[in-house]
């Protein structure tokens, strides 16, 4: 579905991806995990074009999309789920909603994701003429992942989701997850909770500074002792 | 202080207002998704209002006249924002202010190259005929061929043109003429058939007798040749009644009022006499501003522009091709800038200069920070109360005899003290984001 060949980005004089190279498969949970600064939330951009990519390729399903624009990779079914929500905070929670379908036509297919959306999170449906900078940290990372799936996407990318939200809300977001991966959205996510994100994901990268250090499946990850220590606490 | 006194100073107020609200509202669109001040609105309102006066000037009628002004500065504003300030998108904020105020100043140079420098006139709307008298032709037969053409302009029911520059003096030419050209010839064909064509022409076409100014339009009087009434005088009236679009009272037997243009005439109410325009001004000012709030807050473009001035990167990220919604921001600013500079140009009078940007353009950039900038409703807001507060203090600063030149200081003395109070503007928020 996806796939990195040596991507190199970053921003100005400074390089954050040295020769990224990953890929995703048509119906994996893939996780992406790492410190602070690793350089995972820039490969996310740099595969929507939001970070110039200087060197290597990106692929979408057999389709070469480096430095593509955004909207074309939109279009091609990639939503994100950015860090820290993004959220058009002066919008109502619908409107937000609405913006995730942005390049949409058909109004009854839209329809029925909103109340998809409503039925995952029925908290949502709610709040939905509140505007979205009203909302609580954990509602607005709902708000943010119900945008995202407005766009009825092929390739979810999601940053962090669990950033900052009681572990009660943070289960449910997992399982939120789980539960599109199940209905066939092929899914990329970057988490700093490594636990979590290695017990939900089929597979695994693990960055640092720049670079892709170790690659398996999740649950072998999960034992690996080097990762163990890094990253689980353990 | 006296109604009578006081009502026209409103009228206008507002009407100045409803200009400078439109002119506020390409400000704060372009800085809500830029954060660029656009120095060179002005100059765009400038380009508008000489498109405009030259279509008039054409003999254009208003509406597309104001199109032409629209298109026009839709393409100029596009433009501006393609080569001066789309290479600095992601430069450091000072460089494309600079830019900004660089373009201001290459475009009033501009335009004073194109359009010269001194004052172009607004032109005069009314129907000119007693104003276009031409010498009549010296040749017999070129003026009998004028004459006929006129004829047949009559029969053809146009008679605004048939009676351009007629007047009894061209016949008595012409008969002299063709008088003499017979004592040389008096058997030609060709004379015999232009004396015919005389009498006809003597017959039926109205030609202006009398010219009188009368308060809101002009009299013209009209008779045929001899002096007598005219046979078709009736079918004459009736047409002509129809042709120039006036009503049956205004034409009498042989006299018929040449109205003004209705943007150049007044009604009364209350004993007070408003100009036309000055609703025209009003009701147009409303409806694009309303257009504009249904599109901003409830069309799938509208909330795109929203998304894209809180969050370019997030609102790309939804499929949003930023470039395209800068695109449209800049038309439809730029397009309700040419709106209020025809405006402007008609509610004045005078006519335009190629300086005329700068100063409506700083007091239009104070009414957006008045409302707070980046706040659509703020920009209308600011601009009818900048409009209303210069107006105001123009006319009584004049009558106190401090001159009215510093009217609009006093517009920008409110705009401190507001600022002062209130640093966001009335309607500016001050934008509180949970994380």
């Amino acid at each position: 579905m996806l796939k990195l060949n040596g991507v190199t980005a970053g921003y100005g004089h400074l390089e954050v991806l040295h020769g990224i190279s990953l890929e995703v498969a048509e119906g994996e949970i893939v996780t992406l995990i790492g410190a602070n600064g690793a350089g995972k939330t820039t490969t996310l951009n740099a595969i929507c074009s939001l970070v110039r990519v200087r060197d290597g390729s990106i692929e979408l399903a057999g389709r070469d999309i480096t430095r593509a624009p955004t909207n074309t990779i939109v279009r091609a079914g990639v939503a994100q789920v950015p860090e820290g929500r993004k959220l058009f905070a002066e919008l109502t929670v619908h409107e937000n909603l609405d913006m995730g379908a942005y390049l949409r036509k058909e109004k009854d297919g839209v329809l029925a994701d909103l109340k998809k959306v409503f039925g995952l999170f029925p908290i949502l449906e709610e709040r939905q003429w509140q505007t979205a900078g009203s909302l609580s940290g954990g509602e607005q990372q709902m708000c943010a992942i119900g945008r995202a799936l407005m766009a009825k996407p092929k390739l979810l990318l999601l940053d962090e989701p669990s950033l900052g939200l009681a572990p009660l809300v943070c289960r449910q977001i997992f399982d939120v997850i789980r539960e599109l991966n199940r209905e066939g959205t092929t899914i990329l996510l970057v988490e700093q909770n490594a636990h979590a994100a290695l017990r939900l994901a089929h597979r695994a990268y693990v960055m640092e500074t720049g670079t892709i250090k170790l690659t398996g499946k999740a649950e072998d990850l999960l034992k690996d002792e080097k990762v163990k220590s890094a990253y689980l606490g353990e | 202080m006296k109604w009578e006194e006081i009502a026209p100073q409103l009228v206008n107020a507002l009407s100045l207002g409803g200009i400078y609200a439109l002119i506020a509202v390409g400000y704060t669109m372009v800085y809500g998704i830029l954060k660029l001040i656009n120095f060179a609105h002005g100059e765009i309102f400038m380009s508008g209002a000489f498109v405009g006066v030259i279509a008039l000037s054409a003999g254009w009628s208003l509406i597309p006249s104001i199109a032409a002004a629209c298109a026009f500065c839709a393409v100029l504003g596009v433009t501006i924002d393609r080569v001066a300030y789309q290479p600095l998108r992601s430069a450091p904020k000072l460089a494309p202010l600079i830019t900004a105020l660089g373009m201001s100043i290459f475009l009033q140079n501009a335009a004073m190259m194109v359009w010269g420098s001194g004052m172009r006139p607004f032109p005069v709307l009314s129907p000119k005929y007693p104003m276009t008298l031409k010498k009549a032709p010296e040749n017999s037969k070129a003026l009998i061929d004028e004459i006929a053409s006129r004829l047949e302009k009559v029969r053809d029911g146009k008679y605004d043109e048939a009676m351009t520059g007629l007047f009894l003096g061209e016949y008595r030419v012409a008969k002299r003429n063709l008088e003499e050209e017979r004592a040389r010839d008096a058997k030609s064909a060709e004379l015999v058939l232009l004396e015919k064509r005389l009498a006809e022409a003597r017959e039926n076409i109205p030609r202006v007798t009398a010219v009188t100014r009368i308060p809101d339009g002009l009299l013209v009087e009209f008779r045929n040749g001899t002096g007598d009434a005219l046979k078709t005088l009736s079918d004459v009236r009736r047409e002509a009644q129809q042709a120039l679009k006036i009503p049956r009272t205004a034409v009498e037997w042989n006299r018929m009022e040449v109205r003004k243009h209705v943007l150049e005439r007044g009604f009364m109410v209350g004993g007070v006499e408003v100009q036309w325009k000055q609703p025209l001004i009003w009701f147009v000012t409303l409806a694009l501003m309303l257009g504009l709030e249904f599109m901003i807050r409830k069309t799938s473009v509208g909330r795109a522009m929203r998304a894209v001035a809180l969050d370019q990167n997030t609102a790309a990220l939804m499929g949003v091709s930023v470039n395209n919604i800068i695109r449209l921001t800049f038309v439809i600013g730029s397009a309700l800038a040419a709106v209020g500079g025809v405006l402007y140009a008609l509610k004045l009078g005078g006519g335009v200069v190629f300086t005329m940007g700068t100063q409506v353009g700083v007091i239009a950039f104070s009414a957006a920070v008045l409302g707070g900038i980046g706040n659509i409703r703020g920009a209308a807001l600011g601009g009818l109360l900048i409009g209303v507060i210069t107006n105001l203090a123009i006319w009584k600063l004049g009558e106190w005899g401090v001159g009215g030149v510093y009217g609009p200081a006093i517009a920008f003395l409110v705009l401190i003290a507001v600022i002062l109070v209130r640093p966001t503007g009335l309607l500016g928020s001050t934008s509180v984001e949970r994380a």
